[in-house]
């Protein structure tokens, strides 16, 4: 019984080790995209994230924006080759969520952005610079992390602001 | 330690254990669980309107994936302009009340024990119009009766063509009294019966009888800006509101003066203020000569000799006389009808207290000539709806037709229909028993007294349907249940009209998908009217509702008037263009102006012509009367050899006298807060939790008391007594109260449901519970302040 247990406790001891270390917990995208060199062709951010001027999600690009350029190789990548893959497959992009609010949670970009004037650095970090796709979210959005900076900028703090 | 290969494995084991059992439920914990799709929260924004009251603000409603989450004011529309009052965003709740009725229900048990089983809408339709069918095949279409709420638009026409096609006079309205402006005090001074059009912006004096002007006003947000801009949105000129009234409202904290008065007693002091404005000669004297009839004495076609309104008031309302009825000191009186003689332009409003009351305080605005002028009296043109196709009335239907009302009355003439006398007639039978009643925006068993009255009434009738989407007081005793969607699912028209006299037209459409089975009274009519068929069906050749709607906006096209809803600025230029006679809308052909009604919310015409006498003064003399005429079939009473000139004047009518003064020492008053005024919406969390303002009271009925009357018996704030009239008794919370006028007791109303849902059943307690059988005769309503009471520790 006794090396039954002890080996109970070793097993605790290395989940708790795994899960502080994230192992396993990374979100893996389909594409290792490289968001500083789209950058530095001088495409700009709401050619692929869509909606973050007119609706609360900003959107993940569909394969065919890819496609507008990559539709024949341009670099020796094989991410590259992934893109074309994918739609001979006729398959859209399975792109991993990394920000997710819950559902009582009516967070709008269109209202951060164009009313707020921010950008999209605020929230997600100096993205435009990665040279790979982030695997996890750039900060933990909990709802003191967003009422703080709600009460710097001097922006109302009800409840009805964010839960309708 | 010197482990061995089993102790080792054993280990192994546990850890492996651990590791499985640990990480499975730190994975499934995870949360949310589901990973939303890729293209979560689509917003949209539609306009759509209220209907939690009878405002009819424009409002904007968030939709995120096809949910509602969120209501604010349409900016666009002419009634709120983008604000809105509590009620409005708690609509959410009464779209999500989880004890909606989901599907069509029918009875199973005895009718009250609430046992309901869902059926399916063929099957509710095919009861329906089998029950109807019958009565037709037996020659009884009359006994089709329906009790209609208070709501606006083409489907009242479409319920009355109904029964015209089907062959049944008794469309009978039961409104909740407090829900409506003074209609009859217009309908006896210019012989339209409708809601007057105060236009509140421009006055300099307002001199309100009683009103709820900030708080339960019938439009709470249009009355509330107004106000404001009375106020403050000229500069310069700082209108002044005067409030009489017995209890200190809203509205009497941030009026100018507060005059308390005996309960009911309004009208009284209104033919007092009437007495010293004529006594002074401070009336408008030329207005009254061309423009009015009954003042002085007058003789008729027949030679006889009539009291004129001058003599009549001189003579009888004294101010000593005024005084001691309502309490108003003499010097008072004196002084507020100077005031509202010289500050002109100057309103008188009231609430809808008895007929000849709500006369005395229009005959006010008659004196001093404010109708059809600038911070008076307006009257909005009608909504130019095309005109529906005339219904061809087969054999069946003309002798239906021809039957004696239900209530009582002939025609259709009088104000209110008689829903009191309906449920006595019911019970002896007299003329004749019902045997469908439709319920449709009404509760009678809420909001009339004696509710056991209309329970024994209804408990005669063998087929009740009710089209309410819960159940409420009423529903709870109908056999049939067709639910009817909730304002933010269906498609309607709101025709109203501004404080300045612009009609409106608001658009009611669906903002989300229904939520559950449920389907729009209109078009629920329609198949019924379809299955029937014969010249029923011919009458009614739509498909939907909407159908409905789009025939009579065709009209408002044609009409070649007004524009869809705009800016503000917009506004200024239709009118400037209008009146030099362009018309510039934003559309050219009817699909644009469909289009842009959806998008913007709706239409209106923001230019009031006036001197138009026609359709000012609908009355037999084409004058302002202070003698009602004409009006000889509305009532039986009009219409007697011995009637008594004076009766036909506004004169103060004394409530009966039924009880011990001294086993009842104090009088009822009922009052309404902004959040339960629209009567419906007791079933909405939000709006009991606001419920009462002033005293921070809600989920429960309070009463407020004066600290004097309080301590005379013993009472303490925060206790629980009964209170109890000869009628009954329901008990209350004491709130002690500076703003209560000593031996009167204030008890809000909107609580006290029997039935409704988890919140609103059974909590708080109906005043109207006490209200005694003393009801007007005319308009079968309650006498305010005729109740009275005795309380006692609980």
């Amino acid at each position: 019984m006794k090396p039954f247990l002890i080996g109970l406790g070793i097993g605790v001891l290395l989940l708790f080790l795994l899960i502080s270390l994230g192992v396993g917990s990374r979100a893996e995208q389909p594409l290792s995209f490289n968001h500083k060199k789209h950058q530095e062709q001088g495409i700009e951010c709401i050619t692929c994230h869509t909606h973050f001027k007119d609706q609360t999600f900003s959107g993940m690009p569909k394969v065919a924006v890819c496609l507008e350029c990559h539709k024949d190789p341009i670099t020796q990548n094989p991410e590259e080759e992934k893109i074309r893959q994918i739609d001979k497959k006729g398959e859209e992009i399975h792109w991993k969520r990394l920000y997710q609010q819950p559902d009582h949670v009516f967070f709008s970009h269109r209202r951060h952005v164009v009313l707020g004037t921010m950008e999209c650095k605020n929230c997600h970090g100096d993205i435009g610079q990665s040279e790979k796709p982030p695997s996890k979210p750039w900060v933990k959005m909990t709802m003191s992390w967003c009422m703080d900076c709600h009460a710097k900028k001097k922006v109302s703090n009800d409840c009805l602001t964010c839960h309708v | 330690m010197k482990i061995n290969r089993r102790d080792f494995l054993k280990m192994g084991g546990g850890a492996g254990v651990a590791v499985a059992l640990g990480g499975g439920f730190w994975k499934w914990s995870q949360f949310p669980a589901l990973e939303k799709p890729n293209e979560p929260g689509v917003e949209r924004w539609i306009p759509t309107v209220c209907g939690q009251c009878m405002g009819g603000c424009g409002i904007l409603v968030r939709v995120i994936d096809g949910w509602a989450v969120n209501i604010a004011g349409n900016p666009l529309h002419p009634v709120n302009r983008g604000t809105l009052c509590p009620k409005g965003i708690a609509g959410l709740q009464g779209l999500y009340d989880p004890d909606r009725v989901r599907s069509p229900l029918k009875r199973v048990g005895k009718r009250g024990e609430g046992q309901w089983q869902p059926i399916s809408w063929d099957e509710a339709l095919h009861l329906v119009t089998e029950s109807l069918r019958d009565l037709r095949q037996k020659g009884e279409p009359h006994t089709l009766a329906i009790l209609g709420g208070r709501y606006r638009g083409l489907m009242r026409t479409l319920w009355e063509r109904f029964l015209e096609a089907y062959g049944s006079p008794n469309y009978i309205d039961n409104q909740f009294q407090w829900e409506g402006s003074p209609a009859e005090g217009l309908l006896f001074t210019q012989g339209i019966f409708s809601l007057p059009a105060y236009d509140l912006e421009n006055a300099r004096h307002l001199l309100s009888f009683g009103s709820g002007l900030l708080e339960s006003y019938w439009s709470p947000v249009q009355a509330l800006m107004a106000y404001g801009y009375f106020r403050r949105g000229r500069p310069e000129q700082r209108g002044k509101l005067v409030q009489i009234e017995p209890r200190l409202s809203v509205t009497a904290i941030k009026a100018d003066e507060w005059i308390p008065i005996q309960p009911g007693t309004e009208g009284m002091l209104a033919l007092g203020i009437a007495h010293m404005m004529i006594k002074e000669g401070l009336y408008n004297k030329e207005f009254v000569s061309n423009h009015t009839f009954g003042f002085e004495n007058w003789t008729d076609q027949n030679g006889r000799e009539h009291l004129g309104f001058k003599d009549y008031v001189l003579s009888e309302y004294e101010p000593q006389v005024v005084s001691k009825k309502t309490g108003v000191p003499i010097d008072t009186i004196i002084r507020l009808a100077r005031e509202f003689a010289t500050n002109q332009p100057s309103l008188a409003i009231g609430y809808r207290d008895r007929p000849f009351h709500q006369m005395a305080v229009a005959v006010l605005n008659g004196l001093t000539g404010s109708i059809d002028t600038a911070g008076g009296i307006l009257i909005p043109r009608t909504m130019p709806y095309q005109p529906f196709p005339p219904v061809k009335r087969d054999a069946i239907a003309k002798r239906g037709l021809e039957k004696e009302r239900m209530d009582g009355g002939k025609e259709f003439l009088m104000a209110g229909h008689l829903p009191y006398l309906l449920a006595k007639n019911v019970i002896s039978g007299k003329p004749y028993k019902p045997k469908v009643l439709f319920l449709y925006y009404t509760n009678p068993l809420f909001s009339n007294p004696n509710p056991d009255l209309f329970s024994k009434a209804f408990s005669e009738i063998p087929l009740i349907v009710s089209f309410s989407p819960y159940i409420d007081d009423t529903t709870q005793i109908a056999d049939l249940i067709l639910p009817d969607h909730t304002p933010l699912e269906r498609w309607q028209d709101d025709p109203l009209f501004l404080n300045n006299g612009f009609p409106v037209l608001g658009i009611r459409q669906p903002v989300v998908e229904p939520l559950y089975q449920t389907k729009a009274t209109g078009d629920v009519l329609l198949h019924i009217a379809k299955a029937l068929g014969g010249e029923t069906q011919k009458s009614f050749p739509w498909n939907d509702f909407k159908e409905v709607m789009i025939y009579g906006l065709k009209g408002i096209f044609e009409a070649k008037r007004g524009d869809t809803f705009g800016l503000q600025f917009d506004e200024a230029w239709t009118r400037l263009l209008q009146k030099s006679g362009w018309w510039a809308p934003s559309y050219k052909t009817f699909q644009e102006f469909w289009k842009l009604l959806q998008e913007k919310g709706g239409w209106w015409d923001p230019i009031y012509d006036s001197k138009e006498w026609d359709r000012i003064f609908q009355t037999p003399s084409k004058k302002f009367q202070f003698s009602v005429q004409g009006l000889k079939q509305a009532h039986p009473s009009f219409a007697s050899k011995d009637l008594k000139d004076s009766s036909l004047l506004p004169h103060w009518e004394e409530p009966k006298k039924t009880d011990d003064q001294k086993e009842y020492p104090y009088q009822l008053h009922v009052f309404r807060t902004m959040a339960m005024a629209g009567g419906r919406n007791a079933n909405q969390p939000w709006l009991q939790q606001v419920a009462g303002p002033q005293l921070f009271e809600r989920w429960e009925t309070w009463m407020e008391l004066n600290p004097e009357t309080a301590k005379s018996i013993g009472i303490s704030d925060g206790d629980w007594v009964w209170v109890e009239s000869m009628a009954g008794k329901i008990k209350v919370k004491v709130r002690i109260y500076k703003g209560a006028m000593p031996e009167v007791v204030n008890i809000p109303i909107g609580l006290g449901h029997r039935s409704g849902g988890r919140w609103a059943s059974n909590l708080g307690e109906n005043p109207y519970r006490l209200l005694q059988e003393d009801l007007d005769p005319l308009t079968s309503h309650p006498i305010q302040g005729s109740t009275r009471v005795k309380i006692y520790k609980a």
